[in-house]
């Protein structure tokens, strides 16, 4: 087609600005990578920090075999996030797909009682005190179970059940099945891309998540990752968490290590679960 | 064995389209027959009564002297007494304003941007750089604000940060660069930085679906490619962009936390607390329970109504709402 081909000036000033925008994205977390690979001396010595002159793993090292609290942290978040996904994928998968039944009596009122949650709350305060109240302080569970269920992929969970042929279900019905095992057996696998989306975006809210944690835990071994890196970075209270005595220096060359040790795990699985990300978002806004 | 089997279909046939006009009515029957979507419901139901809903109820301690001791059936009543407090209150009204001018910002400059970069990233020719920009602008969506922030003071950190060097190569002085000044701008400049590429999904979704054909004619009736772009992709996209501007204004208000929780310090706090930074606070560091519910409840009605117009506005105007 021809109304395509001819290269002008709109192209060149938008390939720029894209590029350009692409580029403010790499370079910071680049710079970052960079000082957290770079020897001491080149460290000093450098003082944009771009293009590495002498390689290193020493603060990595310094990381994974000295600093017990960063290690504590991240184990932590694994553990936060492999049970608070379990638990929000099961809460939300029977949710959404009980809710995607026209025919269920009384439906339409849960579902507005359902989506009011998502217009109005009760604030923190009264937050705080149920928490404290259910006795949940100090353990896994005041991270998990708050959270637990979000509104908005309960709705994208329902939306995509409803686009499953009822037939299917007749026939299984026909062969003995009850609603449950209709469910487990023959709705969700066959279901697995979409619950691989939004089972990713639970886990990446609970890797990011460190607010819980500000407000109900005091315990070291629940502490975290981004907690520990919040007061690494941005509090800035260094000598207990490095581990090590060391000069003042060095503390940003193993901040930069663990700020890249929280942004490695999405990086590497990002490219690939990419495409469950972007489905997920596009399923919930596709109207009926 | 077959011959069961259509009967079965039949009977289930029947069974079914009796269900749908029996519907309305709610027979206990009916009620019986779905016996398992209520199990699974009440798991869910329960969550959303114990941390949706009893917390809604948690406010009445806005209107109570509130202590854990006693409880919210036992702590003293005192009516509209925290909310007087609240008219008085300057430094609530400093978080007020800072987050109603940050809020007005965002709807300014933050939200064209993902329209923007979805029209740009959508005239892209190559596909293949285009799915490259694509995976690299949504990726910092996915980071928390911790990293972003430990990223950003990074970049400008007076002593170590790029920008500071450039600076000095420059030759203008040291200095901090995260003022009380700049503070708003930088909150809405890292959020573009974070959240644009992600905001470009839904945008570029409705643009897939234009039919090339138009822009076709379009070149050969002599538009050139602002006008394709204004004629063909912008009204394509405008329920699109309606919508996610009526979302927004109803949570404008709400957003912001973790940013400013993280990027946020004692200095910038004149430009930069927000209702929510100045309850976490109330929450935490005061203690002040009762006060922090009523000023919760405030905010609370505030962005519903909010949310509320402008549905009712967008309805008037035609165009399409979220109920």
């Amino acid at each position: 087609m021809n109304w395509k081909s001819k290269v002008n000036l709109f192209d060149i000033i938008n390939y720029t600005l894209i590029i350009g925008f692409a580029l403010t994205i790499i370079i910071p977390m680049w710079n970052i990578l960079v000082i957290s690979l770079s020897t001491y001396k080149s460290y000093i010595n450098d003082p944009y920090h771009l293009i590495p002159t002498g390689l290193t793993l020493k603060e990595y090292q310094r990381a994974f075999l000295t600093s017990r609290e960063m290690l504590m942290s991240l184990w932590a978040s694994i553990r936060i996030t492999g049970v608070g996904t379990f638990l929000s994928m099961i809460l939300t998968t029977i949710g959404g797909y009980a809710l995607s039944k026209s025919a269920l009596p009384g439906r339409k009122l849960i579902f507005r009682l359902i989506i009011f949650t998502m217009f109005f709350g009760g604030g923190l305060a009264p937050f705080y005190v149920l928490v404290k109240q259910l006795h949940l302080t100090d353990t896994i569970w005041a991270l998990t179970l708050p959270g637990a269920i979000s509104t908005y992929n309960l709705i994208l969970m329902k939306n995509y059940f409803t686009t499953i042929p009822q037939s299917l279900e007749e026939a299984a019905k026909i062969d003995g099945y009850n609603d449950l095992h209709i469910l487990f057996k023959v709705i969700l696998p066959m279901s697995k891309p979409v619950l691989a989306a939004i089972a990713l975006f639970y886990a990446v809210g609970y890797w990011n998540d460190y607010f819980g944690a500000i407000l109900f835990i005091s315990k070291q071994e629940l502490i975290p990752f981004q907690l520990y890196l919040r007061d690494l970075v941005i509090q800035n209270v260094t000598a207990a968490k490095v581990g090590v005595k060391t000069g003042p220096m060095v503390y940003e060359q193993f901040k930069m290590a663990v700020i890249i040790i929280g942004i490695i795990p999405v990086v590497a699985i990002y490219p690939f679960v990419q495409q469950y990300f972007t489905r997920g978002v596009l399923l919930g806004s596709i109207k009926e | 064995m077959r011959q069961d089997a259509q009967v079965v279909t039949q009977v289930t046939g029947q069974q079914s389209a009796v269900r749908k006009t029996a519907a309305k009515s709610v027979p206990w029957k009916h009620v019986k027959d779905h016996k398992y979507f209520y199990i699974m419901l009440l798991p869910v139901l329960a969550w959303y009564i114990i941390f949706c809903y009893l917390p809604m109820y948690g406010i009445v301690t806005a209107f109570q002297d509130y202590s854990m001791y006693k409880g919210t059936f036992h702590s003293p009543f005192v009516g509209l007494e925290h909310f007087r407090t609240l008219m008085e209150d300057s430094f609530f009204w400093r978080a007020f304003r800072n987050s109603v001018i940050i809020a007005v910002y965002r709807l300014v400059f933050e939200f064209p941007i993902p329209i923007i970069l979805a029209i740009m990233i959508n005239e892209l020719r190559q596909s293949w750089l285009r799915k490259t920009i694509q995976t690299i602008v949504y990726l910092p969506n996915f980071l928390s604000w911790i990293i972003v922030a430990s990223i950003v003071f990074t970049i400008l950190n007076p002593d170590i940060g790029v920008i500071a060097e450039f600076m000095k190569q420059m030759g203008i002085e040291k200095r901090n660069l995260v003022t009380p000044d700049n503070f708003r701008g930088l909150l809405i400049i890292t959020d573009i930085w974070k959240t644009a590429g992600w905001g470009t999904i839904i945008f570029l979704a409705s643009m897939s679906g234009i039919d090339l054909n138009l822009y076709e004619a379009a070149y050969v009736d002599g538009a050139d490619r602002f006008h394709r772009i204004w004629h063909i992709t912008l009204p394509a996209i405008r329920n699109v962009i309606a919508i996610v501007l009526i979302l927004m204004v109803g949570s404008v208000l709400r957003t912001g936390f973790d940013q400013v929780f993280n990027m946020g310090s004692p200095m910038v706090m004149e430009t930069g607390d927000i209702i929510d930074t100045y309850v976490t606070r109330t929450v935490m560091r005061d203690y002040k329970l009762s006060y922090a519910a009523a000023i919760g409840l405030f905010n609370s009605v505030i962005c519903a109504i909010l949310l509320f117009s402008s549905n009712f506005a967008a309805r008037k105007l035609n165009q399409d709402s979220i109920y």
